[in-house]
């Protein structure tokens, strides 16, 4: 909760010192840039003298005798009735801003409180700490949680005796507010609504919270109820204005923290280049191998932040081969990543504040603030795609006042590339903003439905920025509202919250049920969006660096059967998506050149898979995929070129294919950086708009034309050539993304056109146009001249 | 961009093509569509003209007391025929499962789904009573939204003067509904007392028969065929029908249907309270009525059904014997029937037996040789732990064998 002076060890502040010192000295050329932050000291206030006396005794019995500037502030905010949004990094004693009003009220008037957190390990955390200040104090309140692990004889404990009840959105959604006539106790007695780690709600599940928060304040109001909410988040560009959106009322923002903070060490780290003629460098993965191992060896509790599950399970492979090669001894490495059963995920958790692991490699699952204790070094292994997740990762490091090590290791990645290259957009840069699009249609018409299954709607009430009568007419038609007078009532037999899913578009979950010797035993969970790229028959599934085999996919049935295996590859699936132009919203054309933004239809085929050879990386075969297409309908934006144009900058039409999958390829990751959203919330295609063609990369590094079916055709063979670039949404409906691209459609184009132009590289490489295996002599043209001509014709005329 | 300019976005696309022009409403509709929205198909053929509530309620035999609000009342003699039973029968005791006093209010309630939640309604609430040479049945029917707070502040009055609820499910279903919906309205329901018929035929019948919806109880032990019934389930989409004026609707069967569900809870109390103190006659589960004796604090009358039944019990009901057994002090019988058990392996009766040797006989080794055979969970290598200390402490002759218990 605050930072005492007694953590501070000198010992290892002078060990992080050191290794940044010997890193920089021995490394210089992989350094691309350096910041040391200094020590930040504490800014104190009082305690506010009207605090419950019972509460200041709590806080002094646990050694606060003041509190950080932040808290103060937050606390006299709350207290003239304002939302308010707390803006300050890891472990700044945010949740005191929270805790202390609740406590106040509840202790004064018996006011009860309601905590959102995005996960239910964060809430069991939560409540832990609460506890904690409650015993300190004998201060009797009473808090629980209430989420899908609440025994059912429990539940009506918690809804009638609850002062502060600790959930998640969507037990809000499907557990509570459906069923608030048996909350109306604490519905008519709620003062204040806590949402912490607010910056992960954006994009579809943002929305999606967004909207489940329209329906708390409705049924609040029902209730006559109005409560103050507080809302906690880590650094992003827009807390106030994202807060605003999810609440839908002015909220006032605390932004400048009064916590210390310790010297903090950051380095952005380049690889070496190992090829210069393909503009090769060595792998990401290899030098954060190194980095994690000196800092082990040095006695540092080191985290490293890989950006997919299976790079977690690949870098801890090659640590444990390192740190654990006697299987005798405690094991000092683990992973940890969502899919891992939650009490696999508590143990290391436990494990990591005990100090009993020495690292832990994680996905963005560590990113939020599970309680992990005190680390020294945090490694990236790969740009986090976002300024604000880089920030929340390195923040890892250093919690106790002490110095601490980041280093942001740069893939090949464009993106990464462009970061490291460019150390001062990096290091001035402020952090990206979080959008959310509340009134996104679908996601707008599933909560309205939710919405009237609570209370019917009035004429005039209003919900959402689309015309809500529409909707409720519209609902009306299809059988599912009622409208009488100017009432419009829920009149189907149906539960409409089971059917919406918030964090994500589609639905089920997959289990992996490990067979090996005749058994079954679920060994983790795949989400739906991720399980045909990851549990196809013949995919490498790893579990805590064990490889497992699939060996049957029931689609169906949401299962995937895997055995141990001792397979010495892993495997990549090849994903080929062809879109079809539905229709055109807005059009910017030149003779050469037009832009569009429509709705596109969207088809994802997964046909294969590569095996890949650990420590070598080369190819070792591969294996067919016999999975359903994937569809979905959503925004685009699409550049195309005059078909005379095609002909007049391009000698064949397999060159200009390559011209556009180079472009595409750096319009991607410039895209993802000018709109700010990260780059998996875009997906890209070169494809002919009518769903005909699509372009991928063959496995000899040239354009592949191929027909709806997968198979390949010859390009000068078609009737129609007109290939566009496709950038799209990459959410069912969309979530707003297409329109800030075209707006900025100029700057996407100049940008990609800078990044290939400026690349060190000869042919073309990974950080530019995708990764080149032929050569120009090879192939008889230059494809990074291709992509150039493309994105000139485009418009792209850099100066 | 604005929802003006996405709408005209796609006007302008619909002129294009050869399609009537579209309105702003169809508009969103269209947008919907397209992104498969998750709503329902539009249902099929709607008819425009809704009957009137008048009709309604004359067509049903009943009278509009309130805009919106149907009430069907009528008194049935009480020789009038329900399957084996008259409706008289209801009025003969039920002991001991219940005390049925003057005004017992029998409660079933038709609904606009099984879903659960604030958006389910009830449509219908019906109820009867014995009332002198009669039974009085009423059942209110709202015929639109606009009539559920009339219907529910009559049932509010009707239960004042109740002194006990008689239902089907009605714990679980029916009365958390109906104070749901109260709530909504901003009222609260007073409840007297519920017995809740369904638990009693859990007891008795749920190892004997397929399930114990209400149909099936009346099939089984009321002797009564339900003919061209309205199922339950479909009782919504009647509702659903009448609301959107589909014609032939089939309210007027949701009205039958309600009222022999009714009829079939009156006569039921005494019929299971037969069933109760003389399982077998009734293809009831003896271990179940000799359970609904003990819980009714009728200790002796349970051991005595058991050992009535003695050579119809199953497993469960032996054991379930051998407890009562105990209770009543009966320890060599209940020793017999654990023996049997505990050969059979069942290890609630081993561990029985080494309780009973370790705390009655005071026989350390047999005790010890029972909770050897016991599976291996802390309790039992708790019991194995102190009987091997006592054992030893037995074999220590320097020690006080009275400070052992």
């Amino acid at each position: 909760m605050t930072e005492l002076a007694a953590d501070f060890q000198p010992e290892a502040g002078q060990t992080v010192r050191r290794l940044a010192q010997r890193l920089i000295k021995k490394y210089r050329g992989r350094i691309t840039g350096e910041l040391v932050m200094p020590a930040r000291p504490a800014v104190y206030a009082e305690l506010p003298s009207e605090l419950e006396p019972r509460l200041a005794r709590a806080l002094r019995t646990r050694g606060i005798e003041r509190l950080y500037s932040h808290q103060r502030q937050a606390w006299d905010n709350v207290r003239r009735g304002r939302h308010t949004v707390v803006v300050t990094p890891t472990a700044s004693g945010k949740t005191l801003c929270y805790n202390l009003p609740v406590l106040d009220a509840a202790l004064r008037a018996g006011a009860k409180a309601l905590y959102l957190f995005p996960t239910k390990a964060l809430s069991q955390d939560q409540v832990a700490e609460l506890m904690e200040l409650n015993e300190a104090g004998e201060l009797g309140i009473r808090a629980f949680t209430f989420d899908g692990d609440t025994p059912g004889d429990a539940r009506k404990a918690v809804r009638t005796r609850g002062d502060i009840v600790v959930s998640n959105p969507d037990m809000l959604h499907q557990g509570v507010l459906p069923h608030h006539t048996k909350w109306a106790q604490f519905f008519e007695s709620l003062r204040f609504v806590v949402i912490d780690e607010m910056h992960t709600y954006r994009g579809v599940f943002g929305s999606h919270v967004a909207n489940v928060i329209r329906r708390l304040r409705r049924v609040c109001r029902f209730y006559g109820s109005d409560p103050v909410f507080i809302l906690a988040s880590a650094t992003i560009a827009n807390p106030r204005e994202l807060a605003e959106a999810l609440i839908g009322e002015p909220v006032e923002a605390i932004t400048e923290s009064g916590a210390p903070s310790g010297e903090k060490y950051l380095l952005l780290w380049n690889p070496p280049v190992i090829n210069a003629d393909l503009g090769i460098r060595a792998s990401a993965r290899s030098q954060s191998t190194r980095i994690a191992r000196l800092a082990v060896r040095a006695g540092l509790k080191t985290i490293v932040f890989a950006q997919t599950r299976l790079m977690v399970e690949v870098l801890t492979k090659y640590l444990k081969d390192v740190f654990d090669a006697d299987p005798r001894k405690p094991a000092r490495v683990a992973a940890y990543r969502g899919g891992y059963l939650p009490t696999e995920r508590r143990r290391t958790e436990k494990a990591l504040r005990t100090g009993d692991i020495d690292c832990v490699i994680s996905t963005s699952a560590l990113e939020l603030g599970v309680d992990i204790g005190g680390l020294d070094v945090c490694v990236l292994n790969g740009y986090p795609g976002t300024i604000a997740a880089t920030w929340q990762r390195l923040g890892r490091a250093g919690r106790r006042n002490r110095p601490s090590l980041g280093v942001l290791v740069a893939s090949s990645q464009p993106l990464d590339q462009y970061v490291v290259r460019n150390p001062e957009f990096f290091l001035g840069a402020s952090p990206e903003q979080a959008r959310i699009d509340p009134d996104q249609l679908l996601i707008l018409l599933d909560h309205v439905r939710c919405a009237a299954f609570e209370l019917p709607f009035r004429r005039g009430e209003r919900f959402g920025k689309e015309n809500l009568e529409e909707l409720l007419d519209y609902l009306q038609e299809h059988g599912v509202l009622h409208r009488e007078g100017d009432t419009w009532h829920w009149t189907a037999d149906s539960y409409p919250a089971q059917s919406v899913s918030l964090r994500s578009v589609a639905e089920g979950n997959f289990v992996v049920v490990d067979i090996t010797g005749g058994g079954k035993r679920v060994i983790a969970e795949v989400d739906y969006s991720s399980a045909a790229e990851t549990l196809y028959e013949g995919a490498i599934y790893m579990v805590q660096a064990q490889p497992y085999q699939v060996e049957k996919l029931d689609w169906v049935g949401r299962k995937a059967f895997v055995t141990q295996t001792q397979a010495d590859y892993y495997t990549d699936a090849i994903d080929y998506t062809r879109l079809k132009i539905l229709d055109d919203f807005e059009r910017d054309h030149s003779a050469r050149s037009e832009v569009t933004r429509g709705e596109v239809h969207l088809v994802r085929r997964i046909p294969g898979y590569k095996k890949i050879r650990y420590y070598t990386h080369e190819n070792v075969g591969y294996g067919n995929i016999n999975l359903p297409d994937q569809e979905m309908h959503t925004t685009a934006v699409w550049w195309q070129l005059a078909p005379a144009v095609l002909d007049e900058c391009f000698a064949s039409r397999q060159q200009a294919l390559d011209g556009f999958l180079g472009a595409a390829y750096a319009m991607h990751h410039v895209a993802a950086l000018i709109v700010m959203s990260e780059p998996r919330d875009l997906g890209r295609a070169v494809g002919d708009g009518d769903g005909t063609w699509f372009a991928t990369v063959g496995v000899n590094g040239r354009g592949q034309l191929r027909a709806a079916d997968g198979s390949e055709r010859d390009p000068e063979g078609e009737s129609r050539f007109r290939p566009a670039v496709f950038l799209y949404d990459n959410y069912p409906g969309g979530v707003g993304l297409s329109a800030p691209l075209y707006d900025q459609r100029t700057r996407v184009i100049e940008g990609a056109a800078r990044l290939i132009r400026d690349c060190g590289c000869k042919y073309g490489c990974p950080a530019c146009i995708g990764p080149i295996l032929a050569s120009d002599e090879q192939r008889g043209f230059s494809p990074k001249a291709a992509a150039l001509t493309v994105l000139e014709q485009f418009g792209g005329h850099v100066a | 961009m604005s929802l003006k300019d996405r709408l005209d976005a796609l006007r302008r696309q619909a002129g294009a093509a050869p399609a009537p022009p579209l309105t702003p409403a169809s508009d969103l509709r269209a947008r919907l569509e397209r992104l498969g929205g998750r709503a329902a198909a539009p249902s099929a053929s709607r008819a425009s003209g809704r009957e009137s509530p008048e009709r309604l309620a004359e067509r049903l035999g009943g009278q509009l007391i309130d805009h919106h609000l149907i009430r069907i009342e009528r008194r049935l003699p009480l020789h009038t025929a329900h399957g084996r039973w008259t409706l008289a029968f209801g009025r003969e005791p039920a002991a001991p499962l219940v005390e049925l006093p003057e005004r017992a209010a029998y409660v079933d309630t038709e609904t606009t789904g099984l879903a659960g939640g604030t958006g389910t309604t009830a449509f219908m609430v019906g109820m009867a009573s014995f009332e002198g040479e009669h039974v009085r049945l009423r059942q209110w029917l709202i015929t639109a939204f606009a009539g559920e707070a009339a219907m529910l502040a009559e049932v509010r009055r009707a239960l004042a003067e109740a002194e006990l609820i008689v239902s089907y499910n009605g714990k679980a279903f029916d009365l958390p509904l109906l104070r749901d919906r109260q709530r909504l309205h901003g009222a609260t329901l007073a409840e007297p007392e519920h017995f809740d018929l369904l638990h009693s035929v859990r007891w008795l019948f749920m190892r004997s028969w397929p399930d114990c919806r209400l149909s099936t109880v009346e099939r089984r032990l009321l002797g009564l065929q339900r003919r061209d019934d309205l199922p339950g389930a479909e009782a919504p989409q009647a509702w659903r029908d009448f609301l959107a004026g589909v014609p032939g609707h089939a309210l007027h069967r949701v009205v039958e249907h309600n009222a022999i569900d009714l009829l079939s809870m009156l006569v039921l109390p005494p019929a299971l309270a037969r069933a109760v103190r003389n399982p077998l006659d009734y293809g009831a589960d003896p271990a179940g009525a000799a359970a609904i004796w003990a819980r009714l604090g009728e200790r002796r009358s349970a051991l005595e059904t058991l050992l009535d039944c003695r050579e119809r019990l199953d497993r469960r009901g032996c054991l379930q014997l051998a407890a009562e057994l105990k209770r009543a002090g009966r320890w060599e019988e209940a020793v017999e029937l654990w023996q049997i058990l505990a050969r059979q392996g069942c290890q609630r009766s081993i561990e029985e037996l080494a309780k009973y040797h370790e705390h009655v006989r005071r026989d350390w080794a047999t005790a010890l040789a029972y909770a050897e055979r016991l599976a291996d969970t802390p309790a039992a290598r708790a019991r194995r732990a102190r009987l091997a200390r006592r054992l030893a402490r037995v074999d220590d002759p320097s020690l006080d064998l009275g400070s052992v218990s």
